[in-house]
């Protein structure tokens, strides 16, 4: 455990090494001297009390004064430029091919796995379309310049990948910060992009995975901080004898030694990826200020502390509550449509949590939303009637509305209240029901107050669509 | 055969990361007067520093000199064009948008010296021809709306312009061109007189 400890830090100060010559932001400071001449002509007539013969002899009394002065001063501009070709929290790809015999089943993107098979002991089946799956937490890619300027060139790293071919986890390959290089090539310039993007990745470590991973794909995004990609790679490397895959693999055991193990696969994948930003070049060179935005709301958590009537979660006993769930989204992204002067959204997140109280609860993978987006005070306040759609791993129904104040760039607070119709359905499996509470179904109202961080409002001044008018 | 691999994927990698170069270079001015500061607004391979106080600009180079926080600049600096058709220079403008940004602009080539403001020709100084090796020290002296252009010791231009003063020389390389940029000096006007 220790070992693996100083092997966390080890790699957090090796990818630091390399993250810390690149930042988020670029600031450039300019000054500018404004010099501005100024002549002050000043006219003085002294005239004495009394008649004076003004003459061929006796010249004016009049004077003229005249002052030269400069003035010069300093205006100071500071600039803020987006650092990075493309920052993301998450990605997550279902692989097609990788491994019939074992597949694992992680379902369409490779988020709707089957939770009842969420072991390190299950060996996988046939008749699954997704074998395995590819996930990536934290994503960052900057520039390259090289070949002369050649554009669209980047290199990055991701803070961790996980490429499973299948059930059988000693195959899985993993790594902290591998290194990638890619280069787009882009077929639509306007949002939501669409390139071609062919990437060669290294993890040079031998711990926990030494491999290189050669791709090509087909990505649509970002609008909103969501993206969907069709992946075609190879996957080689190597998992040492010591590496977690194969300490933990249940095909290894006292008559069995762990050894080192070979992987090598093709895979075919799609997969979506959320609050993952994407910047072409010239938006290197435009000020944040200045961004194009396509949507009312992006963030990473948003909390709902609600009251629905049913019993606390909070409390063990029988006594009544303030509080009895809670509703958590994360990695939300609400999309202005073409619909009501774009005030109708599509949304989803990334998991979405509605617990309307002990056993009446349910959770939601990418479930879809739809709203119609108000502002009320602009910069300030705006309100979001809406309905969701969780089908996946329980289905419920849920209407609601928020008021969503806006604290800061990036918390806001505010009240909401909703209706929340569905069941947990039993898909989580007998180990996870156990730990969660009970399978049911539920109806009810509920009220509650919003917090959200990490969470971004937008108004109609930030969107681009609303530039012109 | 699996060591082998071992070996290769980190040496692979540190080729990669050799490659994570700074786009910005310290010029030294070798008078204790603080470091230039050098931008790279092309991509890498076309710009060189030589010697800590030198720079090659090479085809498509483009190259932002900075001395920060002063804007009442002498800019001087010898030019030699090694190869093409000569070398563009702009004065009173910023490396932000610098394509549009209003400027000085100095065109020395082979065809001559043309002096341009906010995109208009003001003055076509044939006579002053760039030549391959054949070094030219360019002054460009600010002195509030006044300017100097100064090629080797001679004026050759002085102007007034209502563009404001700045901290940087853009200068990039015509079609076709080298250029090595020598004795690179960015003074305050008091400085320089100073240093004289």
């Amino acid at each position: 455990m220790k070992k693996f400890l100083l092997f966390l830090l080890l790699a957090l100060m090796f990818s630091l090494q390399f993250w810390g010559c690149q930042t988020y932001s670029r600031t450039e400071t300019d000054i500018y001297t404004i010099s501005e001449l100024d002549t002050t002509t000043s006219y003085i007539d002294k005239n004495a009390p009394g008649n004076r013969d003004n003459g061929i002899i006796f010249s004016s009394s009049r004077t003229v004064q005249s002052e030269r002065t400069m003035v010069q001063r300093d205006s100071v501009v500071n600039r803020e430029y987006p650092a990075f070709i493309r920052l993301g929290l998450f990605e997550s790809v279902g692989l097609i091919g990788s491994g019939s015999d074992y597949a694992a089943g992680m379902g369409l993107f490779g988020v709707f796995p089957d939770f009842d098979n969420m072991r390190t002991t299950y060996r996988g089946g046939t008749g699954k379309v997704f074998s395995g799956g590819l996930y990536r937490f934290g994503v960052a890619e900057w520039r390259l310049r090289w070949f002369r300027d050649n554009p669209n060139w980047t290199y990055g790293f991701t803070g961790l990948e996980i490429i499973m071919p299948d059930s059988r986890i000693e195959y899985a390959l993993a790594s902290f910060a591998p290194f990638y290089l890619r280069k787009r090539f882009y077929l639509r310039e306007e949002i939501p992009y669409i390139a071609i993007t062919g990437a060669f990745g290294i993890s040079p470590l031998p711990i926990p995975s030494q491999y290189v991973n050669i791709s090509a794909s087909i990505d649509v995004g970002s609008i909103g901080g969501l993206n969907v990609r069709a992946y075609l790679g190879l996957a080689g490397g190597i998992n040492s004898s010591g590496s977690y895959q194969v300490r933990i693999s249940p095909a290894f055991g006292p008559t069995n030694p762990p050894k080192s193990v070979t992987s090598v696969f093709p895979y075919f994948g799609i997969g979506v990826s959320v609050l993952d930003f994407l910047n072409r070049v010239p938006e290197l060179y435009t000020e944040w200020k200045d961004h194009e935005h396509s949507s009312w709301d992006i963030g990473l958590t948003q909390l709902i502390l609600l009251n629905s009537g049913a019993s606390s979660i909070y409390k063990s006993d029988t006594t009544s509550s303030m509080l009895t769930g809670l509703i958590l989204r994360l990695a939300t992204a609400s999309v202005a449509l073409p619909l009501l002067d774009w005030k109708v959204y599509a949304g989803t997140s990334l998991i979405n949590f509605v617990v309307l109280g002990e056993n009446e609860w349910g959770m939601g993978i990418l479930p879809l939303r739809l709203g119609l987006w108000q502002t009320v005070i602009m910069d300030e306040m705006s309100v979001e009637p809406f309905i969701e759609y969780n089908y996946y791993p329980s289905e419920i129904v849920h209407i609601g509305g928020r008021l969503n104040l806006r604290v800061t760039e990036g918390i806001n607070m505010g009240i909401a209240a909703g209706y929340a119709s569905g069941s947990t359905v039993g898909r989580f499996g007998t180990d996870m029901m156990r730990q969660l509470g009970k399978q049911m179904s539920f109806s009810r109202p509920y009220i509650g107050l919003s917090i959200s961080f990490f969470d971004r409002i937008f108004f109609p001044e930030h969107l681009r669509y609303f530039k012109n008018k | 055969m699996k060591r082998k691999l071992f070996l290769v994927l980190p040496i692979v990698f540190i080729f990669f990361v050799l490659a994570c170069k700074y786009s910005n270079i310290d010029l030294n001015t070798g008078k204790f007067q603080g470091k230039i500061d050098g931008y790279n607004l092309s991509g890498y391979g076309t710009i060189d520093e030589i010697n800590d106080n030198s720079v090659l600009i090479k085809e498509d180079g483009f190259y932002a000199l900075k001395k920060t926080g002063v804007t009442e600049l002498v800019t001087d600096l010898t030019v030699n064009l090694k190869e093409g058709e000569g070398v563009w220079l702009a004065y009173r403008c910023a490396s932000n948008n610098y394509n549009n940004h209003p400027a000085i602009l100095l065109n020395y080539s082979t065809k001559g010296l043309t002096i341009e403001e906010k995109g208009k020709n003001i003055i076509n100084l044939d006579k002053y021809k760039a030549r391959i090796n054949e070094p030219v020290r360019i002054v460009f002296l600010n002195d509030c709306k006044r300017y100097d252009v100064l090629l080797d010791c001679d004026t050759v231009y002085t102007g007034y312009t209502d563009i404001p003063n700045t901290e940087y020389l853009l200068v990039k390389t015509l079609p076709k061109s080298k250029v090595l940029l020598t004795g690179i000096s960015l003074d305050e006007r008091e400085e320089e007189e100073e240093n004289k």
